[in-house]
This record gives C-alpha cells, structure tokens and sequence, in this order.
C-alpha cells in the first residue's frame, strides 16, 4: 500500500549519514591524518570516508555500536588504502606545511627544530603496530574515550588500554632513539 | 599492577584530551605514579598538539556539495528504478504529446487560442474542453525550467483536480471522479519525484508548499465528502482517502529532505472523536480503542506522540451524530502525517444477546496529514464505516475490520493568515536553532568564538555589554543556510575562573615566566604573521572596546624584527581561555610599555595573548589551531565537552627586544 517504503529508509540511512558528515568531519579528518601522517591529505580523504559511507549505507544495519563506529571503521578502510597507495614512504612535506611560519616570526632554527620533532612524531607513530597505531589514531584524532574506541574496533575496552599503554611506552622508546640520532 | 596503571594512564588520557586539564592536573591527581605518567602524558600532550589541526570550512564546504551530489546521484538510481511502469495509463506518452499539439494548433488557429484555454478553466473530466484545460498546463509545466518550480507547479495541480473532484461530486457525477482522482495522485507522485532533486533551503521551502497544499486540497476534498450526495459519497470518500495517503507520504518524504531544517514547536491540543456510520441491523457495537498515536514529522524520519494509552469503549451505533470523545492531549505542535491505533476487542449486541467479534486486525494504521498550532486546539473525526466494517462471519458470528476515515474539523470559514511565509508554521522548515554556552575564546569583528566556532554575535550582544576572552556566555543562535551560527540572544554568565583548554606547561598568569621555552618537548608553531590580527580583541561596533587592550598593531609584519627568542605570539588556541580579565596589568618587564598613540607593533599581552585568530581567517593551508570540539545539531541544547587540547603559550618576549 505505501509506495516505496524500503526506499525510504535508504533515504533515512542517507539522511543520518549526511547529519554525522557534520558532526564527525573534524574528528575523522584528524584521525586520518594521525593515521597518515599527512593534514594536507585528511581533509579530502575525510570527505571520501562519508562518500563511501553514503553509497553503501543501504547495507548498512543497526547492530548495537553508534553510526559513529561504522564511519572510523571507513576511515580505517581508507587510511590503509591511501598508505598502500603511497608506498609508505616518508611524506615528502613537513606536517606543518607553512613555509613562511619557518621564515618569519621568530627563530628559524627552533621552527626547523620543532618540524623535524613533528616528523619524528610521525615516523615513530608509523613504527607501531597497526593495532596500536589504531588505538592511538581514535584517541588522538576523535575524541572518543577508551570504551568507544573499543566499539570502533570490536574490542574489550580492557584490551583497548593495554594497547593504547603499550603504544605510548613504544612511541617514547622510538623517539628518545631517533632524537639520540 | 600493570592493569591498574593502565586504567590512571587511560583516565588521565581522558582528563587531558576530553577534560581539558592539565598534564599538572593529572599529576597531582596520582602523585605515586607522577613518574611514569608524566613523560607519558607529555608525550601525548605533544601528540595532541601535533594533530590538533581544525579542517577548514572550505574543505568541510566542499566535502558538503560532494555528498550532496552522491545523495542526488544515489535517488535518482533509486527514482529511475522504481519508476518503470506507468502507474496511470492516462499519463502515457502518446496521449500527452497528442494533448499538448492539439492545445498548441488551437492557441495558433483560434484567434491566439487564449479564449478557448481561458474557457477550459473551468472544465471538469467529461467536459469537452477538460483536454485542453489539461493541455494547457502541460505547456505550462513545460516552461518550468527549476526542479522545485515544477514541484510547485505539480502541487498546484494537484489543488485545482481537488477542486474538479468537489464539483464533480457535488453534481453526483461519480464515475468521472477517478478521472480526477488519477491525475492527482500521478501530479503528487510528480512533485514527489523533483523533491530527490532538492536539498538544503529548497527542500525547505517545498516542504512548507506540500503542508500548506494538503492542508488546503484535503480540507476540500473532506468538505465534498461531507457534503457529498449519495450518488458520489464513496466516490467521494475514496478520492479523500486517496489523497490523504498521497499527502501524507509526499509531506513525509519533504520533511525527510528537509529534515535539519524542521523545528518543533511549543504544545498545541489534539482532541480524536469518533461519529457514527450508518447503522448496520444490530443493537449495538461496543468497540474498545487503545495505544492511539500520531506521527510527528521532522527531525529526520520523524516520531510517533503518544496520544492515549488507556482503553476507551464506545458503542458505534449510540453516538448517532454526537461525537463521542475518545482522546485528548497536549502534544508537540507541528505537521502530522498520521494516526495509528488499536482496537483491542469488539462486542455485538442483538436482541439483548452478546455475540463475539472477531477482529483479524485491530491495528489501524491511517495516513491523514493534518497540523497542530502552538497553543490551539485541532480536533480529528474518525469516520467508522458500521456497514463495511462490521460483517456477519458464519452462523452468529461477527467480524470487525475497521474502516476508518480521519477527518479534521474545519474551522468555521475562519480567515486564513495573509502571508503564510511570515507567519511561522510549526513544524515546516525552519532555520535550526541552536543553544551554546561556553567561554569566549577569542573576539573578532565579525563575531565570537566559542570551543573553535565562530559566532556572529552582531546586535544580538545585550547593550553596555561587551563580550570579552574569558566569559562564559549562553547563546541562542541559529544555524544559517551557509552553516554559519549567528546569535540571537546572548547572555553572559560571568568570569571564567576555571580555565578549560589550558595548556600543561603554561604558568599560572601571575608567575614569572621563564625565557626558556617550556619543558614539553614540543613547542609550538609560529604561525603566520599575517594572521595577525588587524582588529582588537572586542566585539563589534555598538561595544566600546575595554580600555585596557592596546590598541590594534599595524598590518606591517612587524614581529620578525621583535625578539630573537620569540615565538609570534599569535597562535592562538581558540579554547584557551585567558586568566582574569584584569590581564593587562602593566608587564613585568618596565620596558615593554606600548605606547597607545603610537601603535605598539605587536598585542603582545604578556601573561595571555588572547589576540584574534578566527579559525576562518587563516590561510588556506592549515595552520595548527587548537581542536575544537562541533556543535552536534540533533540536540536542541548544546553544551559541548569541554575538550581541547593543550598549546603551551608562547615564551615572554624578552624585554630588550620589543622596542
């Protein structure tokens, strides 16, 4: 008698993923680029998370975990993605792409100094293990407490700590040897 | 023990990321751990830091059209799909082209035509000229050249076959009803169809056309049933109930498109009746009714109000035209699209005898758009139809399977407002509301920022008050087409004391700062000088700016001449939010005295360098703000986490080097 009633809810599951685009834009940008390395990159692959999401929402069934858990799990899919595509070579650009902030406005020196602590950052975070690079890449970039990222991952919040201690003491152990050398 | 220490390492990662404080805070909290956590934290802090970039609205802007396009790309397939066969043979391809000529050959041949057009107005199905009426607004419609001028127009139509069908009625002419009826439903699909096509302020705007027109074409199609004349009265109903599930699904289907833009309003009163149907040959027919409901749309797919809970009986036939009252409640004001309920058993009474009354499905389920107005009453009729819903099933048996009409009584020719843009119907489109309450961060002269969002605050600010870094304000904004909050109402709550977003490593306003840059192995970024900022740290025009600031520095780059130490002090974390407002109180450094008249080359404020850097004025390339949290638009109440991470402040400039 209705016309077109599953049609309709596809267009419901589209209209939330359009609603989540505007809440959750900044944070999955910013776990993207902890996960990457790269800000230049996050943002456009940050719109390519919610167009993926948008095209196989239809799919998509409410299964317990927030919309949110979904869309980092797309983000996830495309930050591997984009780091096979690059070859997992060091990002030729400095994470703070300003070149004229290393100019200008103070001590080059320390600016140089500060961007190469930056890229340090980066590599040591590359050093870790994929499970623990995700767990810090949620924490970091989207604002999400240990428990929610347990749901992003499908994982015990327990679990989840033990990694996210791990990478951190793995991460400090990587950069006090890069910053020795 | 190393669970344990898992758990204060995760709590303090919570209070650094998502609270706020301090690496300090966290430290103090746990001192037996203070040496193990703190290189942690740092490092994390540092991390933080690092990332804590805030995409820029253009990016934002342009992932925005991207999905709209897709979601545009994604219905059309959808509409393409579904729309295969024809639904009504009337409307196919040959008859309409052949219509269309016609009416083309008759504006050339009889004298421009216009007089036999403007004759067909007034033609109804049957009439000779009804073709060409017809015809005519396919010319018409063809001109329309925008996706929601033609949905417009198809709702336009739509009205006028509503009026054929009560002249069609009221002149017993029945069976020429479909005719009409068909018409009207393929404009309705029509207009349904171009609303794939829309987003945004246009979806919007057709949302509110589609409740005004069902308003106007089923409250017409309602009163030629009412008034209907035996001969057409089914006709008649079957056209209303008809349209009514059109309506309903075109409105609900707008209001889905339009779903961010929908704002419900304050209570209104919906009261339910039921009135009688003619009397099938028994007794009585006890009918009891629970669990009624009606659909509220907006706010994505809309939600289902609770009208009555408890079981009400009521005897069919007793109520012979008085309306027996069966539910009344004060619910949210807005547009509905349907009513729902149970009817939970039936009794029949002949001859003093009870009979069971099988009813193989309570549930009724009716799709009648109608709107409750904010502090009004409206009342719906369900029309129970005693004849066809009450059959005799095997020797003394009956059988109860509603058919229901839901009507709503029409004022009394009561006046309808003048302009329907300026009067705000609840729960149309809107522009949405939001509510914030924060700490001001920063002041810029296009407005206010609040955890890294700008807010143009404009005339909203109360008068004699000015806005400065370090308030907490509540706001009442709304949410422009554009995406921009522009306030309405602003309220300042008082001085921040607690400094959310505070840095780990900057010192308490009042200490001495060291030279040296701060312990963190990460310091901040210079940014650049061009994001100096021009203006003064006030609010915009009716404000006078705090005589304390200094005034605004030149847009000449001057910082690179300052200080060899100095970082440029204006990074600038939208959450930090300053110490007192007594700020500048005369540096420590007696040399570093700017001399109003003669510009100082730089805002710096030694103990806060609250200077204006509107997230929406740095360069394109990103620059490291601070994170901020978005506002989520679902809720109407918005207090945002408070949650951003740490920048320590730039170094003092060392006195020497100023001047």
């Amino acid at each position: 008698m209705l016309l077109g009633k599953p049609r309709e809810d596809a267009g419901q599951k589209r209209a939330a993923v359009a609603a989540l685009y505007e809440t959750h834009f900044e944070r999955v940008a910013r776990y993207i680029a902890v996960r990457i390395g790269d800000i230049s990159e996050a943002e456009d692959l940050a719109s390519e998370v919610f167009v993926r999401a948008l095209r196989s929402v239809a799919d998509y069934k409410e299964s317990g975990a927030p919309m949110e858990a979904w869309v980092f799990r797309i983000a996830h899919n495309i930050a591997v993605d984009h780091l096979r595509a690059k070859g997992r070579r060091p990002a030729a650009v400095p994470l703070d792409a300003v070149p004229s902030a290393a100019n200008i406005g103070g001590d080059p020196t320390e600016s140089l100094e500060r961007q190469e602590e930056v890229q340090r950052l980066h590599e040591g975070i590359r050093e870790l293990s994929e499970a623990q690079r995700q767990v810090l890449a949620l924490r970091l970039g989207s604002e999400m407490t240990a428990e929610q990222v347990a749901q992003v991952l499908g994982k015990k919040p327990g679990a989840v700590r033990e990694m996210q201690s791990a990478a951190i003491k793995k991460l400090r152990e990587l950069l006090r040897e890069r910053h020795k050398s | 023990m190393e669970r344990q220490f898992d758990q204060i390492l995760d709590e303090c990662l919570d209070r650094l990321m998502l609270r706020g404080e301090s690496v300090e805070d966290c430290l103090a909290a746990y001192p037996e751990h203070a040496a193990e956590l703190e290189p942690r934290l740092r490092l994390i802090a540092g991390a933080v830091h690092t990332y804590a970039f805030t995409p820029s609205q253009e990016a934002k802007q342009r992932g925005r059209q991207r999905l709209q396009e897709e979601q545009r790309l994604l219905e059309q397939e959808e509409m393409t799909r579904q729309s295969r066969k024809p639904a009504f043979p009337l409307l196919t391809e040959g008859w309409r082209r052949w219509a269309t000529a016609t009416a083309a050959l008759l504006v050339f041949v009889l004298a421009g035509g216009t007089g036999t057009v403007f004759a067909s107005r007034g033609a109804v199905p049957g009439d000779t000229l009804y073709r060409v009426k017809l015809a005519a607004e396919d010319v018409r419609l063809a001109f329309e050249f925008s996706t929601s001028g033609k949905a417009e127009r198809q709702l336009a139509y739509a009205e006028r076959r509503t009026k054929e069908i009560g002249e069609l009625v009221e002149k017993g002419k029945e069976s020429r009803v479909k005719e009409a009826q068909d018409l009207l439903l393929a404009h309705l699909t029509s207009a349904r169809a171009s609303l794939a096509g829309l987003s945004g302020e246009d979806a919007a705007r057709l949302a509110m056309r589609v409740a005004a027109s069902a308003d106007t074409s089923l409250g017409a199609l309602q009163q030629a049933f009412a008034s209907a004349p035996d001969a057409s009265r089914d006709a008649a109903g079957r056209a209303f109930a008809t349209s009514s599930q059109a309506y309903g699904e075109t409105l609900e289907r707008a209001a889905t498109q339009a779903s961010d833009r929908v704002v419900i309003g304050g209570p209104g009163v919906l009261q339910i009746f039921a009135i009688d149907p003619p009397a099938p040959p028994v007794d009585q027919v006890l009918v009891e009714v629970a669990g009624v409901e009606a659909h509220l749309i907006g706010e994505g797919q809309g939600r289902w109000i609770t009208i009555s809970q408890t079981p009400q009986t009521f005897d069919l036939l007793r109520i012979a035209e008085v309306r027996s009252f069966l539910a009344e409640q004060s619910i949210p004001s807005g547009s509905y699209t349907r009513l729902r309920f149970t009817i939970t058993q039936a009794t029949v009474l002949v001859n003093g005898v009870e009979h069971p009354v099988r009813v193989p499905s309570g549930q009724v389920s009716l799709v009648r758009p109608f709107i409750v107005e904010e502090g009004k009453t409206t009342v719906l009729l369900l029309d129970f139809d005693g004849e066809r819903s009450l059959r005799m099933a095997g020797q003394d048996g009956y059988i109860l399977t509603p058919i229901v009409q839901v009507l709503v009584e029409l004022p009394g020719k009561a006046e309808r407002p003048a302009k329907e843009e300026e009067r705000p119907t609840p729960g149309v489109p809107q522009r949405k509301k939001v509510e914030i309450e924060g700490s001001v961060e920063a002041v810029t002269a296009d407005g206010i920022i609040i955890r890294g969002r700008l807010i143009i605050v404009e005339s909203a600010v109360p008068p004699g008050v000015s806005l400065e870094v370090g308030q907490r304000v509540h706001i009442d904004a709304v949410v422009e087409a554009d995406g921009a909050f522009r306030a309405v109402a602003v309220d300042v709550k008082g001085q921040d004391d607690k400094r959310p977003g505070q840095s780990p490593d900057r010192p308490k306003p009042n200490e001495e700062r060291p030279a040296s840059p701060p312990a963190s192995p990460f310091v901040p970024t210079p940014t650049l000088p061009t994001v100096v900022p021009t203006v003064l740290p006030t609010i915009v025009p009716p404000v006078t700016p705090p005589p304390t600031r200094l005034p605004p520095p030149p847009t000449a780059p001057p910082l690179p001449t300052l200080v060899p130490t100095l970082i440029a002090p204006t990074v600038i974390p939208p959450s930090a939010t300053p110490g007192p407002p007594t700020v500048p109180q005369p540096p420590p450094q007696p040399t570093v005295v700017p001399a109003p008249p003669t510009v100082a080359p730089s805002p710096v404020v030694p103990t806060i360098a609250p200077t204006v850097t509107p997230p929406i004025l740095v360069s394109p390339t990103p620059v490291p703000t601070v994170v901020a949290p978005t506002i989520a638009p679902p809720q109407p109440t918005v207090v945002p986490p408070v949650s951003s991470p740490i920048l320590p402040l730039p170094p003092l400039p060392t006195a020497a080097s100023l001047l």
